[in-house]
């Protein structure tokens, strides 16, 4: 009998009106999009990859090691992520280059690439803005008027009078809606996917695969919400006009209202401190280091450390900003040679301490993000999880790697790479050899062949799942929460 | 006979719920509006501002006990005034740099044999991304400003008001029985869109007195007569917004029977327009017109700075041959060759700054172009520019601080050649007067937001949004004109 009426829904859904524009607005949404992301994808894999080829050139100029401390830092680049064509997320506001020196533990990423930071002012939406929006929408309309309408148009009554119960007959219009609004979808999303893979820039592996699945999927739980919060009002309310004003308002405050608002009370309730507290402790720890490397030379009755290799010599560029130092030492004449091991000894005492102090103050900008724009982002973020449509965006980002917590991860591995870096250096001696600050030896550029290299590791399918199950499950519980609430408003009916 | 069907409508629109829901959802909005600028937004936003004045101030009185100083240093940072009605567009001004930069970069030692001189450079004007929102992690959301009720969810009310008034009247028949009265069809659309018209002011007519009754309470902001009048300009904007959804509502609502029909192609129409092409075309417009990037465009201008190095400095040696600017009394050629090399430098960097900040600024243009295929887009884009925010603000803060580096320059001038000590010799610190100078007489950045500015940056959009709605409203009379009644 269930499946009598099913069908029975499917053809007189699939005959309706409103299934003829849902399938155009599915398409042309999706498809659209996704082309143009997928352009998007195209131009910021190249930039990535000029970015690439760039860095590697400038570190093979190299001449001498101190100039990966000031003037030649090392540069980080972040692939983008195939998954941001889905969701966007973080992958565009947070930059994707990052400055890695032993004197600098990075904290934030910079923008390569066509980086026009005035764009910003126009807001992007991409698959799971559609889907937030406007699915949610389409689902509400194909739902408000399922049993409301019946009952207006009577047919209710006859529906059932025969032998159907009223539990098959709700769970009835609830699969045969569901099977009508995925069928167009399930056709745009393949039409898209198509179309993304005929770049020759874009190719799926299998854990791409299973995340796309996985977003489509999350993107459905999502649907079919709206679709029950539809069929739930419908069960509450006896005129389909009055259903249909119910689902806006839900709709209104869910999607347009919540999300929007969080944002901006959590911005005035708890804002972020200032950063200058912070940039001062931090300027002390310099000074302090500054004073050091000094008593290492006032100890040693020396006035400038080239002094007794190349007196009255000059050749150092010195920078210094809140959260990083950094020197280059160009020597290039000794005229006595005798003295060139202090001048080693002095580098390799204060190169190894500048590192030190590099995580010193590492630590005070940590404690500085972690109490003030990331405690902000977070509390935003479980906030908004009032409304089902942040809970999907927020999945979805996770399961495309574009969320802010993936962001986090990539800038934890370039400080991990940075330490890498730095044990690098100091294992090779090469903070008090002569290369790091003279290139007059040889002309010979550096042999960098042990020196460790940067990849990113994506993160893995596993650690995705456990970080996204709890927004899936908000999603899952509000579903069975909706369906039994239609279920129950539906036994106590009056046709 | 119009005004009686007129005012049937309205009685008809009254006891909706739907009404009842956009007076509560309207109202709601605005006065979280007004109280979120008020008590926050714009407090925060304003002090720290006279914060940022302040110290630019005292920063450029600490440069001004010597012109030489002030002339080659720079006025300092100048700041953009947040604008009072920010809270009728923010214009996503808490993401745009709140200031440019009017200052000298550090200079260089200089050692030849038998010399040295200690060199500063010349300031240029520098934009960098300074940003009133210092947090980017923070989730995706919309303002709720008056364009975003007005030009979201009005919008979206004016189409939910009208897309069964006709083929509502078709399904229950009532319509040729209207019809069979002695009205004419225009005269019955026309009331149809007066009723709904005015049905919909109220709520926006409670929301924006509300709004601006909370704004004006506080002691907060003090808005004068060019303001109130912008306020006003601002209201007949929006009301001519509204009409043409009403005018789109009606004219698809003559052409269905079926009202859910016509819904959900209002509806289709809705999403495209207002949410759709405002929000897709800008990743589109990036990759059309294209704009070097910012490490390219500092890795060529780098390259030109050097080559200015190697000609003054390894080619002839010219900047060490009349002995150094700070030699007592110098030689008028060291000073000549030390500014020529000091500007031209200063220039380069002008040079290139300005250019690349235009080439954006060019691309945000031509995206602003595209998405005016939206008229959600035209209205916030005329909405904002009579308030003084967005983008467009944004650009005239920088042409207003590029006409005051001219000013300023020609200040310097002036002030140098009154003294007669001075050597005259643009701009190497030495070359000029080392004399105070009055702060008072330091022409100050300022930027004034006339009414008269504002309205033309908002006339090609208010022209726009006209001439859409005269369209739609003939398009509508001619096809109800030729529609069938049942």
């Amino acid at each position: 009998m269930l499946w009598v009426i099913v069908r029975r829904e499917i053809t007189a859904n699939i005959l309706s009106f409103r299934f003829l524009m849902g399938l155009l607005i599915y398409f042309s949404l999706i498809v659209t999009n996704l082309f143009v992301l997928t352009r998007d994808y195209e131009d910021r894999l190249q930039s990535y990859q000029t970015a690439v080829r760039e860095n590697e050139d400038e570190v093979k100029q190299v001449k001498i090691y101190s100039e990966f401390g000031h003037s030649r830092k090392l540069k980080l680049d972040r692939k983008p992520k195939l998954l941001s064509i889905f969701n966007e997320g973080m992958e565009k506001r947070k930059g994707n280059t990052v400055t890695v020196a032993h004197g600098y533990v990075p904290a934030v990423a910079e923008h390569h690439g066509s980086d026009n930071p005035y764009l910003n002012i126009f807001s992007s939406i991409d698959f799971t803005v559609i889907f937030q929006v406007v699915m949610s929408l389409l689902a509400l309309l194909f739902a408000y008027d399922a049993i409301s309408r019946e009952k207006e148009a009577g047919t209710l009554r006859l529906a059932l009078s025969g032998t159907v119960s009223r539990p098959t007959l709700l769970l009835g219009k609830y699969i045969a809606g569901m099977v009508s609004i995925s069928l167009p979808l399930v056709a745009s999303f393949v039409a898209g996917l198509l179309m993304i893979q005929s770049s020759p820039y874009v190719s799926f592996d299998s854990s791409d695969w299973i995340r796309i699945s996985l977003i489509f999927l999350v993107s459905m739980l999502y649907v079919s919400l709206f679709f029950l919060i539809g069929l739930f009002l419908s069960a509450r309310t006896h005129r389909s006009s009055i259903t249909l004003m119910f689902a806006m308002c839900v709709w209104v405050i869910f999607v347009l209202i919540i999300p929007n608002l969080t944002v901006l009370l959590v911005e005035h309730a708890s804002p972020i401190q200032s950063e200058n507290p912070y940039k001062e402790q931090a300027d002390e720890l310099w000074g302090e280091f500054g004073a050091k490397a000094g008593d290492y030379l006032k100890e040693r009755a020396v006035d400038l450390p080239w002094e007794p290799a190349n007196p009255g010599g000059l050749g150092v560029l010195e920078s210094r900003t809140a959260y990083g130092s950094g020197e280059t030492v160009s020597l290039s004449r000794f005229r006595n040679e005798d003295g060139v091991p202090f001048v080693q000894g002095y580098y390799g005492f204060k190169e190894n301490l500048r590192a030190q102090y590099a995580d010193k103050v590492w630590q005070i900008r940590k404690a500085y993000l972690d109490e003030n724009p990331n405690r902000q982002s977070l509390l935003a973020l479980n906030i908004s999880r009032i409304s089902p449509t942040a809970v999907y965006y927020n999945a979805a980002a996770i399961l495309a790697e574009t969320d802010l917590g993936s962001f986090q991860q990539f800038m934890e591995q370039t400080r991990q790479y940075r330490r890498e870096w730095v044990e690098y250096l100091r294992d090779e001696k090469i903070f008090s050899s002569r290369r790091w600050f003279t290139g007059k030896d040889s002309q010979e550029p550096l042999d960098l062949s042990g020196m460790p290299r940067f990849k990113e590791r994506s993160e893995s399918m596993g650690s995705s799942l456990q970080r996204a199950v709890p927004d899936i499950m908000i999603l899952a519980v509000l579903n069975i929460l909706f369906f039994m609430g239609a279920f129950v408003s539906f036994l106590r009916y009056d046709i | 006979m119009i005004w009686q069907i007129a005012k049937r409508e309205i009685l008809d629109n009254l006891t909706r719920f739907r009404f009842a829901f956009t007076v509560i959802l309207v109202m709601a909005l605005m006065v979280m509006n007004a109280i979120i600028f008020v008590s926050s937004s714009y407090q925060r936003r304003i002090s720290a501002y006279s914060q940022d004045t302040t110290d630019a101030i005292a920063s450029m009185k600490g440069r001004s006990t010597n012109l030489s100083e002030l002339g080659v240093k720079g006025p300092g940072s100048l700041y953009k005034q947040p604008s009072q009605l920010g809270f009728i567009a923010t214009g996503a001004d808490a993401s745009l740099p709140k200031r440019v930069v009017g200052n000298a970069e550090f200079g260089g030692n200089w050692r030849a044999p038998n010399f040295h001189y200690s060199s500063s450079n010349v300031w240029s004007l520098a934009y960098p991304q300074d940003p009133f929102r210092k947090n980017d992690t923070l989730p995706n959301f919309t303002e709720l400003d008056w364009t975003f009720v007005i030009g979201l969810v009005m919008s979206f009310m004016a189409v939910l008001f009208t897309y069964d008034a006709i083929s509502g009247e078709r399904e229950t028949g009532t319509l040729s029985l209207l019809m069979s009265h002695s009205v004419s069809r225009a005269t019955v659309l026309l009331a149809k869109f007066i009723g709904a018209f005015l049905t919909l002011m109220v709520p926006l007519l409670i929301g924006i007195l509300l709004n601006l009754m909370i704004i004006n309470v506080s002691e907060l902001v003090s808005l004068d007569g060019s303001e109130w009048t912008r306020i006003g300009i601002i209201f007949v904007i929006s009301a001519v917004y509204i009409s043409i959804f009403l005018w789109l509502g009606l004219f698809i609502s003559s052409q269905f029977s079926n009202s859910s029909s016509s819904l959900l192609v209002l509806l289709l129409i809705w999403v495209v327009f207002v949410v759709l092409i405002p929000n897709t075309v800008g990743v589109l417009a990036s990759s059309f017109q294209q704009v070097p990037s910012s490490s390219e465009v500092s890795r060529r201008k780098q390259a030109k700075l050097d080559e200015i190095d190697q000609r003054y400095f390894e080619t002839d040696r010219r900047l060490f041959q009349f002995g150094s600017p700070s030699d007592d009394p110098p030689k008028i050629e060291a000073l000549q060759v030390w500014a020529g090399y000091l500007t031209e430098r200063a220039d380069v960097k002008s040079r290139f700054d300005d250019e690349h900040l235009n080439k954006q600024f060019a691309q945000v243009a031509f995206t602003q172009q595209i998405t005016r295929l939206s008229p959600a887009a035209i209205y916030k884009y005329a909405v904002e520019s009579l308030s003084g925010t967005g983008f467009a603000r944004h650009k005239r803060f920088v042409q207003h601080a590029r006409r005051y580096r001219q000013q300023f320059i020609d200040f310097i001038k002036s002030e140098d050649s009154a003294d007669k000590e001075s050597y005259h010799v643009y701009f190497v610190k030495e070359g000029l007067s080392q004399k105070p100078v009055a702060f008072n007489s330091i022409p100050k950045f300022s930027e004034k937001l006339t009414l008269s500015i504002t309205f033309k940056g908002a006339l090609l959009d208010l022209t726009l949004l006209v001439l859409l709605s005269l369209f739609l409203f003939m398009a509508t009379v001619l096809a109800f004109m030729r529609s069938d009644v049942k």
